[in-house]
């Protein structure tokens, strides 16, 4: 589950985010005003038609306790021409008061006198809910009154039944034998408040339904400007980086946290690319020193000395830019012969190569790359290496690897006897010549290296070399050529 | 889901604790009878929302002390906070010797109560012992009449205020 959540982009987390929280926050606004709103104006509509009965409840009691029955059809006639609030008055029995005269002949008869007067009033009957809703206010006279709301030839009306009791000074006309002497049905024309409640509330849902899209899509934007593309254009950088492309650059033109961000990736490219550039510079052996610990050590080594016949005399001889082209292609040849079979550079002195072999084979690929050096420089065209050959000297033995300066600026590098013992050898050598020492020879006897195909060997010659004690025996090799 | 045990324990505790700290005292007292009764008439011609149903009508002593300070002043029937009148209804006009009552009411004076109404508190209590304060105005609204000119009794011609009792206790 978690994993899953952790792969969404950013994006859709950050735009859902958004809209969870609009949604929620102005939805729960909207709703509690809504809602708050639609019970006010309800309980101000109740309270009104309270208010409104207990007025005509009043009255009601005081025209009817003169008898002036009469006066109270009057009010109800009154009350009917106003469509705003209609009035209406029933018996218990559900039968609308003052409609026909049966109540004035029970309470002649009581009264044992033709006190009051007949008359007729047109009918108006109840719905069957509005039925239901009055017989329940009749048989339950002690919860006072019953609101409810219906609609009436497309209008629509909060009302009220409210019983009118039978209280003791009623019953001198009307009798003692029941309870409730009629219902009052009293009603509210709410259909504009309703409308306008209706338009409110959709007023409400449309800005609200705005609000959020406008919020969202504004918030939307500004994080994908301000975050989400920034982040896409650092990573599209990395990435090229990653792929070995040093050229991009994260351009921002901001100085924010995000903008921040941007510049010390750049700084961060920026030192790579040197790191990567000057990885050109150093051996081999420095960059593992550098990733190690640079501790000084002895270890046993191949060295290769390399130095180019007669280029002192060509340089003076020939142009500056043919002589730099002409080391350049000498050089190169070289690096990657060297390079080709795991040597590595240890340093260039001009048009010098030292060079460093070491691991189980470092014998034979040293002999590897020194014989296909000859034979690449032997079959260079005149143009390219100018005639130009190189003479190569290589020896083994044990020398001292370490930092080898001041601790603000040293090499990486080997020092000792056989370092120099090879640089003898390779002064010594000709054009085109492959000095190799003893140690060299007797390592090429035994271990035969088959790859390197047949091999002559010459010599060997003694020589006197500087710091050994004892001449030194050289040998000379070629590869063998049916 | 571990916290759904300790939780409802919680829920059932303090649920009981509050319906125990609120005992649902009975608001009108066990030994009403041993109180005079207002009317030495029997109470069971036909009224609206009795019918023609037997009613005995009980004063505590503070009812009768009022009457008996009257005379002259002009709220003769003002009576004082804690006097409680019962009106037992029984289930017919002529109920046997040792019936109880269907149902009890009671007026209880508490002017500064917020239930009461007109200065009393109204109380119906039925047989099953359910007690109601009536918040409406179904009693109230015939009381009113009693400070009024009335058919019962003495009728009231002179329409004095009498603190909404039909039938003021005399001495």
């Amino acid at each position: 589950m978690k994993s899953i959540f952790a792969s969404v982009p950013i994006t859709v987390k950050v735009n859902s985010l958004i809209v969870l929280v609009l949604v929620l926050g102005i939805g729960m606004t909207t709703l509690s005003l809504t809602a708050s709103f639609s019970s006010t104006v309800e309980s101000s509509n109740r309270e009104a038609l309270l208010g409104q009965s207990r007025s005509v409840y009043a009255s009601i009691e005081t025209l009817m306790m003169p008898g002036r029955a009469d006066l109270a059809t009057g009010l109800f006639k009154r009350f009917s021409a106003d469509t705003a609030v209609q009035v209406a008055m029933f018996r218990p029995s559900g039968e609308e008061a003052f409609v026909d005269n049966s109540t004035i002949r029970d309470v002649n008869t009581r009264l044992k006198d033709s006190k009051f007067s007949e008359r007729f009033n047109p009918p108006m009957p109840l719905t069957i809910e509005e039925q239901t809703l009055f017989k329940e206010t009749v048989a339950h006279p002690e919860r006072d009154e019953v609101f409810f709301t219906s609609v009436i030839d497309g209008r629509s009306y909060a009302r009220l039944f409210k019983p009118m009791l039978n209280i003791p000074k009623c019953t001198t006309c009307h009798g003692p034998d029941h309870t409730i002497r009629g219902i009052l049905d009293i009603r509210f024309d709410i259909t504009r408040t309703m409308a306008a409640q209706q338009q409110a509330t959709g007023l409400a849902l449309g800005l609200f339904a705005l609000t959020v899209l406008g919020s969202g899509l504004l918030l939307g934007r500004f994080m994908h400007r301000a975050v989400l593309r920034p982040v896409q254009m650092i990573s599209t950088v990395c990435n090229a980086v990653s792929l070995g492309d040093f050229s991009p650059r994260v351009q921002l033109g901001k100085s924010d946290e995000i903008g921040r961000l941007g510049t010390s990736v750049n700084s961060m490219i920026d030192g790579l690319v040197e790191r990567f550039k000057l990885a050109k510079y150093v051996s081999g052996t420095t960059m593992e020193g550098i990733r190690g610990s640079e501790e000084s050590k002895r270890v046993e080594r191949v060295l290769l000395f390399t130095d180019i016949r007669g280029f002192t005399s060509f340089s003076e001889r020939n142009p500056p830019e043919k002589v730099v082209q002409a080391l350049k292609y000498i050089l190169t040849i070289q690096t990657d012969l060297i390079h080709k079979q795991g040597g590595d550079i240890d340093k260039f002195v001009g048009d010098e190569i030292m060079a460093i072999f070491d691991g189980k084979a470092q014998v034979g690929n040293a002999l590897a790359a020194a014989l296909a050096i000859q034979a690449a420089l032997a079959s260079t065209s005149e143009d390219l290496a100018c005639g130009l050959r190189v003479g190569i000297g290589i020896h083994c033995g044990d020398v001292i690897q370490g930092m080898i300066g001041s601790s603000d600026r040293a090499d990486f590098t080997v020092i000792g006897d056989n370092v120099n013992l090879a640089a003898r050898l390779c002064s010594i050598a000709q054009a085109g010549e492959i000095l190799i020492s003893q140690q060299i020879l007797d390592s090429l006897k035994i271990h035969r290296y088959p790859g390197l195909g047949q091999i002559k060997v010459r010599g060997p010659v003694r020589v006197q070399v500087k710091g050994k004690e004892g001449l030194q025996n050289i040998y000379r090799i070629r590869k063998d050529t049916p | 889901m571990k916290f759904l045990p300790p939780l409802l324990i919680c829920l059932g505790a303090s649920l009981l604790l509050a319906s125990c700290s609120n005992p649902r005292a009975s608001l009108i007292p066990e030994d009403y009878r041993q109180w005079k009764e207002t009317s030495s008439v029997l109470i069971n011609y036909p009224i609206p929302g009795h019918g023609s149903n037997l009613r005995k009508i009980f004063a505590s002593a503070e009812a009768f002390e009022t009457v008996r300070m009257a005379g002259g002043s002009a709220r003769p029937h003002q009576y004082p906070d804690g006097t409680i009148i019962v009106k037992e209804i029984y289930a017919s006009s002529e109920p046997a010797a040792n019936a109880l009552p269907q149902i009890l009411t009671a007026m209880i004076k508490a002017e500064s109560d917020p239930r009461s109404r007109g200065g009393w508190i109204w109380v119906v209590q039925t047989s099953d012992g359910q007690e109601t304060v009536m918040s409406g105005e179904f009693c109230f609204t015939c009381h009113a009449n009693a400070n009024e000119s009335h058919p019962y009794g003495d009728r009231n011609e002179a329409q004095v205020f009498r603190d909404y009792v039909f039938f003021p206790p005399t001495p």
